[in-house]
């Protein structure tokens, strides 16, 4: 009954999404444009490191490769835009396999990985400056997109395929697989869970998703230079509205990703340190009164509201 | 490269390395009595910097007469910090990875916060302090006598340290805790005190180290982080709760940065810095049965 009423919700929001485009502005398609990158960035973020405990300070590295493999293809190239979003699949798919080979075959901290990611991200900005060829720290520039259009679709075409593909992979053999290994790595290995293939399966998944965002998103920003691409800003928001919306359920990172960039987009003009002080306040205020993020308080509101309903509808039997 | 050269890159190295021991001390204190991984250190740092930074503008307090009342107020802001936010995250977590994970988002939620109220309350223009500028030297090089200072001060109070968690009681508890929690509880130390003493001693020191690295660095609001991979890569280098490896393991850094950007190129020293922590770590992890059974 209240599935069949949230899956109706959710066909509706997206069917509004799908039409909207005919009578907004310019400026609500672009502030649209930087919401579903927030879902697909919070989401595809949740799917590795919220399923599976281990939280990257760097997943933001992959954002970079995508943007700089369709930037290169296509820009450098000359490639058909789909070939760059191909390559800019295909790279990041390669670099996390790579990363995940050295990283995640040997059982390793979550400190660590945290902070080996971030390593990395930084790695990976440095060499990216300083290769000429690809316009060291000035970076390319792309022929702008015909209408923002294509990113509103294409983004949003993605945000709902992070969510979907969470959905399924929760309800999914898979899926139980990760929950023993974000609730004991060890027991779950005894048990006879393939620990390192589930790991590395969500991990390239999880950097191919950010692989497309970031090509898209330098594709309607219209130039890409290391230091937005590679910028840590990207790491760190898709981390805090995981964690702001819910780790490791599938509605949490959307809820957190729209919440986070509406905050976001109403205070960064008045005060641009603003909205940061804020996220930071708030991930505060969740990890230590309610770990679960904002949907385990929606979850307990509507458990009490709904509580209260079947006392109300007990009582005239009594 | 001729010898001049060569005995003043290893010189600025073993200056940098020397602070970079101190701040990794004051990571591993905090590490050890809790197993927290105070991802926002730098963020103390730079905390500390800006305090002697507005005194020396402001009144002309020289930073050696600063550093003691940083490290007072850093010791403070420590203890608050530690009622704040752990106290209350230690009654929830259910487990030790869940407490690691959590700490780990609640330092990174403090890194954020600090970052951007510096950003809002100072800019985020570059501050300098020139402090004892004139060169000093040493045989063949010559050397500006801050970096002196900050070598012979970073030195002193990490051999301060060195005594003071080897022969004081609070040290043994400190490090009784740091090798065996539970071991420690059973043997009477008070291992919740313990732990907040231990975060308190640990902001102090990142805020004595952001004392000094004002006078010979760049300070903006951002600084922070930098600094805490730097701390970071010597702890887990220097090998875990060891006073000594870390000396050497932050030397060895300094002048690992110091070579690297004269032999490579500037903007390729803090990568040698981050080439050597994930190189050491993917290594440790797979030949170090110790190492790997630390590890999660």
């Amino acid at each position: 009954m209240r599935d069949a009423a949230a899956k109706w919700a959710i066909a509706g929001v997206v069917a509004v999404l799908l039409v909207l485009p005919w009578w907004a502005s310019s400026y609500h398609i672009s502030f649209f444009v930087s919401v579903f990158m927030y879902v697909a960035l919070a989401g595809s973020w949740n799917l590795f490191s919220g399923m599976t405990g281990y939280a990257s300070l760097g997943q933001g590295i992959f954002f970079g490769i995508g943007a700089y493999a369709f930037a290169v293809s296509t820009v450098l190239l000359k490639w058909h835009p789909l070939a760059g979003f191909a390559l800019a699949a295909a790279v990041p798919a390669i670099g996390a396999l790579l990363l995940g080979s050295v990283l995640l075959t040997t059982r390793i901290r979550v400190a660590y990985f945290a902070i080996v990611m971030l390593g990395f991200n930084e790695i990976a900005k440095t060499i990216v400056a300083n290769i000429k060829e690809i316009g060291s720290s000035h970076g390319l520039t792309f022929a702008p997109l015909a209408s923002n259009l294509v990113a509103y679709y294409f983004l949003l075409g993605l945000a709902i395929g992070v969510t979907a593909l969470a959905y399924a992979i929760k309800q999914s053999r898979w899926g139980l697989g990760l929950r023993a290994i974000l609730a004991d790595e060890v027991a779950a290995e005894v048990t006879g869970i393939g620990t390192v293939a589930h790991k590395m399966a969500m991990f390239v998944l999880s950097a191919i998703l950010i692989g497309l965002t970031g090509a898209m998103i330098a594709w309607n920003w219209s130039y890409v230079d290391p230091y937005m691409a590679f910028d840590l800003a990207v790491s760190f928001d898709m981390l805090v509205m995981a964690v702001f919306g819910g780790v490791g359920t599938v509605m949490g990172p959307v809820l957190g990703a729209v919440v986070m960039s509406v905050l976001k987009e109403g205070l960064s003009t008045t005060i641009p340190q603003f909205h940061t002080i804020i996220f930071g306040a708030l991930v505060l205020v969740l990890i230590i009164w309610c770990p679960g993020g904002v949907i385990q308080v929606v979850d307990v509101l509507r458990r009490r509201l709904q509580g209260r309903r079947t006392r109300v509808a007990r009582e005239p039997a009594k | 490269m001729d010898a001049t050269t060569f005995l003043q890159l290893l010189l600025f190295g073993v200056v940098w390395g020397g602070l970079y021991a101190l701040i990794a001390t004051g990571l591993n204190v905090i590490y050890g009595v809790m197993k927290i991984l105070n991802i926002a250190h730098g963020e103390l740092l730079m905390l500390g910097a800006y305090m002697t930074f507005w005194m020396f503008t402001l009144w002309n307090v020289s930073p050696l007469v600063s550093l003691p009342l940083v490290a007072v107020a850093m010791f403070v802001f420590g203890i608050v910090i530690h009622k704040t936010l752990i106290t209350p995250l230690v009654a929830h977590s259910a487990s030790m990875e869940a407490f690691e994970y959590a700490t780990l988002i609640v330092f990174f939620g403090v890194l954020l916060i600090l970052q951007n109220v510096a950003l809002l309350l100072w800019t985020a223009d570059y501050r300098v302090i020139s402090y004892a500028t004139e060169p000093v030297s040493l045989g063949p090089v010559s050397v500006a006598s801050n970096r002196l200072i900050v070598l012979l001060v970073a030195l002193a109070v990490s051999a301060l340290m060195f005594i003071g968690l080897r022969y004081t009681m609070l040290g043994k508890a400190i490090r009784a805790v740091s090798q065996d929690m539970t071991t420690a509880r059973l043997m009477g130390v008070n291992v919740k005190r313990v732990g907040l003493i231990g975060f308190g001693i640990g902001s102090a020191l990142a805020g004595i180290a952001g004392s000094l690295a004002s006078t010979i660095y760049v300070i903006t609001p951002t600084v922070g982080l930098l600094f805490t991979i730097k701390a970071f890569t010597v702890m887990v280098v220097g090998g875990l709760g060891s006073q000594v490896g870390i000396l050497l393991a932050g030397l060895s850094l300094g002048i690992l940065e110091s070579f690297a950007s004269f032999l490579i190129g500037a903007e390729y020293k803090d990568l040698s810095g981050y080439v050597l922590l994930i190189g050491f770590i993917v290594w440790k992890s797979r030949t170090s049965a110790a190492f790997a059974g630390e590890v999660k």
